[in-house]
Protein backbone atom coordinates (compact mmCIF):
# COMPACT_ATOMS: atom_id res chain seq x y z
CA UNK A 1 0.00 0.00 0.00
CA UNK A 2 2.97 2.50 1.24
CA UNK A 3 4.50 1.55 -2.08
CA UNK A 4 1.59 1.85 -4.39
CA UNK A 5 1.07 5.63 -2.86
CA UNK A 6 4.44 6.52 -3.18
CA UNK A 7 4.30 5.64 -6.90
CA UNK A 8 1.16 7.88 -7.59
CA UNK A 9 2.58 10.74 -5.85
CA UNK A 10 5.82 10.64 -8.12
CA UNK A 11 3.47 9.88 -10.89
CA UNK A 12 1.39 13.10 -10.39
CA UNK A 13 4.00 15.06 -9.70
CA UNK A 14 5.70 14.09 -13.23
CA UNK A 15 2.82 14.05 -15.12
CA UNK A 16 1.93 17.99 -14.05
CA UNK A 17 5.78 19.04 -14.34
CA UNK A 18 7.15 17.73 -17.42
CA UNK A 19 4.98 15.98 -19.30
CA UNK A 20 4.16 12.49 -19.76
CA UNK A 21 4.86 9.86 -17.34
CA UNK A 22 8.54 9.60 -16.81
CA UNK A 23 8.76 6.98 -14.36
CA UNK A 24 9.56 3.16 -15.74
CA UNK A 25 7.93 1.19 -13.15
CA UNK A 26 8.95 -1.67 -12.58
CA UNK A 27 8.83 -3.85 -9.31
CA UNK A 28 11.10 -0.76 -7.74
CA UNK A 29 9.29 2.00 -9.38
CA UNK A 30 12.45 3.58 -9.74
CA UNK A 31 12.17 6.91 -11.77
CA UNK A 32 14.36 7.33 -14.94
CA UNK A 33 14.14 9.88 -16.94
CA UNK A 34 12.74 10.52 -20.67
CA UNK A 35 13.87 12.03 -23.63
CA UNK A 36 10.74 14.44 -23.83
CA UNK A 37 11.82 15.68 -20.03
CA UNK A 38 15.40 16.27 -20.99
CA UNK A 39 14.09 18.32 -24.00
CA UNK A 40 11.86 20.23 -21.96
CA UNK A 41 14.85 21.35 -19.32
CA UNK A 42 16.70 21.93 -22.60
CA UNK A 43 14.02 23.73 -24.14
CA UNK A 44 13.69 26.16 -20.68
CA UNK A 45 17.44 26.55 -20.27
CA UNK A 46 17.69 27.32 -23.78
CA UNK A 47 14.60 30.18 -23.74
CA UNK A 48 15.92 31.80 -20.29
CA UNK A 49 19.32 32.79 -22.18
CA UNK A 50 17.48 33.35 -24.82
CA UNK A 51 15.33 36.12 -23.20
CA UNK A 52 18.46 37.53 -21.36
CA UNK A 53 20.52 37.80 -24.15
CA UNK A 54 17.34 40.08 -25.66
CA UNK A 55 16.91 41.99 -22.44
CA UNK A 56 21.16 42.89 -22.49
CA UNK A 57 20.90 43.86 -25.79
CA UNK A 58 17.58 45.29 -26.09
CA UNK A 59 19.00 47.71 -22.78
CA UNK A 60 22.58 48.38 -23.89
CA UNK A 61 21.37 49.72 -27.60
CA UNK A 62 18.54 51.77 -26.52
CA UNK A 63 19.96 53.33 -23.03
CA UNK A 64 22.67 51.84 -21.43
CA UNK A 65 26.85 52.74 -22.43
CA UNK A 66 29.18 51.82 -20.13
CA UNK A 67 32.68 53.47 -21.13
CA UNK A 68 35.32 51.12 -19.32
CA UNK A 69 37.73 54.05 -17.73
CA UNK A 70 40.80 53.03 -16.13
CA UNK A 71 42.01 55.19 -12.78
CA UNK A 72 44.59 58.22 -13.24
CA UNK A 73 46.87 59.44 -11.28
CA UNK A 74 45.67 63.06 -12.48
CA UNK A 75 44.55 65.52 -10.27
CA UNK A 76 40.66 66.95 -10.07
CA UNK A 77 41.53 70.53 -10.48
CA UNK A 78 37.63 71.63 -10.55
CA UNK A 79 36.31 72.45 -7.03
CA UNK A 80 33.09 70.36 -5.62
CA UNK A 81 30.85 73.46 -5.87
CA UNK A 82 32.23 74.39 -9.25
CA UNK A 83 31.39 70.89 -11.23
CA UNK A 84 28.48 71.03 -13.72
CA UNK A 85 24.81 69.83 -13.27
CA UNK A 86 23.09 70.36 -15.84
CA UNK A 87 24.12 71.81 -19.65
CA UNK A 88 21.18 73.70 -21.70
CA UNK A 89 20.44 74.67 -25.19
CA UNK A 90 18.16 76.53 -25.93
CA UNK A 91 18.18 76.76 -30.07
CA UNK A 92 18.84 73.11 -29.83
CA UNK A 93 16.13 72.12 -27.10
CA UNK A 94 18.80 70.37 -25.40
CA UNK A 95 18.70 70.57 -21.09
CA UNK A 96 20.06 67.01 -19.63
CA UNK A 97 22.00 66.13 -16.71
CA UNK A 98 26.09 65.97 -16.75
CA UNK A 99 27.91 63.14 -15.49
CA UNK A 100 31.16 63.27 -15.13
CA UNK A 101 33.87 61.71 -16.68
CA UNK A 102 37.39 60.44 -16.59
CA UNK A 103 40.18 58.29 -19.02
CA UNK A 104 38.87 55.33 -21.05
CA UNK A 105 41.30 52.31 -21.48
CA UNK A 106 42.16 53.80 -24.81
CA UNK A 107 43.64 57.14 -23.66
CA UNK A 108 40.50 58.85 -24.68
CA UNK A 109 38.02 60.91 -23.17
CA UNK A 110 35.29 59.00 -21.71
CA UNK A 111 31.65 59.23 -22.46
CA UNK A 112 28.15 59.58 -20.38
CA UNK A 113 26.47 55.99 -19.26
CA UNK A 114 23.29 56.35 -21.29
CA UNK A 115 22.20 58.24 -24.50
CA UNK A 116 20.47 61.38 -22.56
CA UNK A 117 22.89 62.56 -20.60
CA UNK A 118 26.04 64.52 -21.43
CA UNK A 119 29.85 64.56 -19.23
CA UNK A 120 32.05 66.60 -18.02
CA UNK A 121 35.85 65.55 -18.51
CA UNK A 122 36.41 65.77 -14.59
CA UNK A 123 40.55 66.02 -15.17
CA UNK A 124 39.81 69.32 -16.59
CA UNK A 125 38.93 72.82 -15.54
CA UNK A 126 35.22 73.31 -14.56
CA UNK A 127 32.94 75.46 -16.72
CA UNK A 128 33.84 79.14 -16.19
CA UNK A 129 37.18 78.65 -15.02
CA UNK A 130 40.64 79.75 -16.92
CA UNK A 131 41.22 76.76 -19.28
CA UNK A 132 39.42 74.04 -21.74
CA UNK A 133 36.81 72.79 -20.35
CA UNK A 134 35.24 69.76 -22.05
CA UNK A 135 31.69 68.48 -21.89
CA UNK A 136 30.47 65.18 -24.55
CA UNK A 137 27.49 63.33 -25.56
CA UNK A 138 26.24 60.63 -28.10
CA UNK A 139 25.02 61.25 -31.02
CA UNK A 140 22.75 57.96 -31.63
CA UNK A 141 22.28 54.90 -29.83
CA UNK A 142 22.99 51.12 -31.14
CA UNK A 143 19.42 51.10 -32.77
CA UNK A 144 20.24 54.75 -34.73
CA UNK A 145 17.66 56.63 -32.58
CA UNK A 146 19.08 60.14 -31.47
CA UNK A 147 21.18 60.74 -28.65
CA UNK A 148 21.03 64.11 -26.95
CA UNK A 149 23.91 65.39 -28.94
CA UNK A 150 22.30 63.95 -32.63
CA UNK A 151 21.29 67.74 -33.55
CA UNK A 152 24.72 69.48 -32.49
CA UNK A 153 25.57 69.81 -36.15
CA UNK A 154 23.05 72.37 -36.13
CA UNK A 155 24.13 74.67 -34.02
CA UNK A 156 25.71 78.60 -35.19
CA UNK A 157 28.28 80.66 -34.14
CA UNK A 158 26.74 82.87 -31.69
CA UNK A 159 24.28 80.17 -30.01
CA UNK A 160 23.75 80.24 -26.32
CA UNK A 161 25.12 77.57 -24.18
CA UNK A 162 24.39 77.29 -20.50
CA UNK A 163 25.81 75.22 -17.54
CA UNK A 164 24.22 75.33 -14.03
CA UNK A 165 26.71 74.12 -11.34
CA UNK A 166 26.41 72.54 -8.30
CA UNK A 167 25.76 75.39 -6.44
CA UNK A 168 22.95 76.38 -8.84
CA UNK A 169 24.95 79.60 -11.04
CA UNK A 170 23.98 79.46 -14.43
CA UNK A 171 26.80 80.42 -16.79
CA UNK A 172 26.47 81.62 -19.89
CA UNK A 173 29.01 80.51 -23.00
CA UNK A 174 28.67 81.88 -26.73
CA UNK A 175 29.24 79.62 -29.50
CA UNK A 176 32.62 80.86 -31.70
CA UNK A 177 33.84 78.36 -33.77
CA UNK A 178 32.41 75.00 -34.48
CA UNK A 179 34.94 72.05 -36.43
CA UNK A 180 34.92 68.61 -37.73
CA UNK A 181 38.00 66.75 -37.24
CA UNK A 182 38.87 63.10 -38.69
CA UNK A 183 38.92 60.91 -35.42
CA UNK A 184 42.47 59.75 -35.46
CA UNK A 185 43.67 63.28 -36.41
CA UNK A 186 41.63 65.81 -33.75
CA UNK A 187 43.88 68.23 -32.14
CA UNK A 188 44.14 67.29 -28.47
CA UNK A 189 45.91 70.44 -27.53
CA UNK A 190 42.90 72.81 -29.39
CA UNK A 191 40.25 70.73 -27.71
CA UNK A 192 41.71 69.75 -24.39
CA UNK A 193 44.60 72.23 -23.41
CA UNK A 194 43.70 76.11 -24.37
CA UNK A 195 44.61 77.99 -21.07
CA UNK A 196 43.99 81.66 -22.42
CA UNK A 197 39.83 82.33 -21.77
CA UNK A 198 36.86 80.00 -19.88
CA UNK A 199 35.94 78.02 -22.64
CA UNK A 200 33.38 75.52 -23.07
CA UNK A 201 33.95 73.00 -25.65
CA UNK A 202 31.57 70.62 -26.54
CA UNK A 203 31.93 66.99 -28.60
CA UNK A 204 30.23 63.99 -30.74
CA UNK A 205 30.67 62.29 -32.91
CA UNK A 206 29.60 61.96 -36.58
CA UNK A 207 30.68 61.07 -40.44
CA UNK A 208 30.34 57.52 -41.45
CA UNK A 209 30.63 54.43 -39.56
CA UNK A 210 34.11 52.39 -39.15
CA UNK A 211 33.69 49.31 -38.75
CA UNK A 212 37.07 48.30 -37.53
CA UNK A 213 37.00 50.59 -34.73
CA UNK A 214 33.89 50.89 -34.15
CA UNK A 215 33.40 54.38 -34.14
CA UNK A 216 32.07 57.08 -36.53
CA UNK A 217 35.13 58.47 -38.37
CA UNK A 218 34.74 62.18 -37.37
CA UNK A 219 34.24 64.32 -34.18
CA UNK A 220 32.03 67.49 -34.63
CA UNK A 221 33.32 70.19 -31.81
CA UNK A 222 31.60 73.33 -30.93
CA UNK A 223 33.93 75.95 -29.24
CA UNK A 224 32.17 77.64 -26.75
CA UNK A 225 33.72 80.67 -24.31
CA UNK A 226 32.29 82.40 -21.30
CA UNK A 227 30.20 85.29 -21.92
CA UNK A 228 30.68 88.69 -19.68
CA UNK A 229 26.75 88.99 -19.86
CA UNK B 1 50.63 35.44 -24.48
CA UNK B 2 53.92 37.60 -25.70
CA UNK B 3 51.65 39.42 -27.58
CA UNK B 4 49.67 40.18 -25.04
CA UNK B 5 52.37 40.74 -21.99
CA UNK B 6 54.10 43.18 -25.15
CA UNK B 7 50.57 45.04 -26.24
CA UNK B 8 49.82 45.67 -22.26
CA UNK B 9 53.22 46.78 -21.23
CA UNK B 10 52.81 49.24 -24.54
CA UNK B 11 49.48 50.69 -23.06
CA UNK B 12 51.10 50.65 -19.46
CA UNK B 13 54.02 52.65 -21.24
CA UNK B 14 52.22 55.27 -23.11
CA UNK B 15 49.65 55.90 -20.28
CA UNK B 16 52.46 56.63 -17.91
CA UNK B 17 53.95 58.46 -20.48
CA UNK B 18 51.09 60.36 -21.20
CA UNK B 19 50.40 61.01 -17.35
CA UNK B 20 54.37 62.46 -17.24
CA UNK B 21 53.77 64.53 -19.65
CA UNK B 22 50.42 66.10 -18.36
CA UNK B 23 52.04 66.50 -14.83
CA UNK B 24 54.97 68.84 -16.69
CA UNK B 25 51.98 70.98 -19.13
CA UNK B 26 48.02 70.90 -17.97
CA UNK B 27 45.98 68.37 -16.64
CA UNK B 28 44.71 66.61 -20.38
CA UNK B 29 46.87 67.43 -22.97
CA UNK B 30 47.18 63.73 -23.85
CA UNK B 31 43.37 62.89 -23.82
CA UNK B 32 41.59 60.78 -27.03
CA UNK B 33 38.45 62.17 -28.32
CA UNK B 34 35.62 60.15 -26.97
CA UNK B 35 33.68 57.56 -29.04
CA UNK B 36 30.29 59.47 -28.85
CA UNK B 37 28.24 57.02 -31.41
CA UNK B 38 26.91 53.38 -31.72
CA UNK B 39 24.74 53.37 -34.49
CA UNK B 40 26.94 51.54 -36.96
CA UNK B 41 25.96 48.40 -34.75
CA UNK B 42 22.43 48.87 -35.66
CA UNK B 43 22.15 45.79 -37.43
CA UNK B 44 24.56 43.83 -35.66
CA UNK B 45 21.79 44.96 -32.65
CA UNK B 46 18.95 44.69 -34.72
CA UNK B 47 19.99 40.90 -35.65
CA UNK B 48 20.47 39.74 -32.33
CA UNK B 49 17.29 41.17 -30.78
CA UNK B 50 15.57 39.33 -33.43
CA UNK B 51 17.00 36.04 -32.99
CA UNK B 52 16.97 36.08 -29.41
CA UNK B 53 13.29 37.56 -29.43
CA UNK B 54 12.33 34.65 -31.64
CA UNK B 55 14.14 31.69 -29.66
CA UNK B 56 12.56 33.45 -26.20
CA UNK B 57 8.90 33.30 -27.65
CA UNK B 58 9.35 29.83 -29.43
CA UNK B 59 10.63 28.55 -26.70
CA UNK B 60 8.13 30.36 -24.18
CA UNK B 61 5.12 28.56 -26.63
CA UNK B 62 6.54 25.16 -25.95
CA UNK B 63 6.88 25.47 -22.31
CA UNK B 64 3.20 26.81 -22.38
CA UNK B 65 1.94 24.39 -24.81
CA UNK B 66 3.36 21.61 -22.94
CA UNK B 67 2.44 23.14 -19.38
CA UNK B 68 -1.40 23.19 -20.66
CA UNK B 69 -1.53 19.54 -22.79
CA UNK B 70 -0.35 17.80 -18.81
Amino acid sequence: MQARSTWHVAQSFNRNFFGSPVLSCGRGCQPVMTTRFALTILIAVATVCAAVVFFWTGVHALFYAPDSEVASSMPIVAATSSEPVRLIIPSLNIDANVQQVGITKAGAMGTPSNFTDVAWYKYGPAPGHLGSSVIDGHVDNGLSLAGVFKHLVDIRVGDDVYVVDKVGAKLHFVVTDIESYPYEDAPSQDIFARTDKARLNLITCEGIWVPAGKTYDHRLVVYTELSAS
Amino acid sequence: MIKKFLGTSLVTFALLSGVASAQTTTASTTVGTPNTGAGGETSQNVMLLATSGAAALAGALYLARRAKLQ
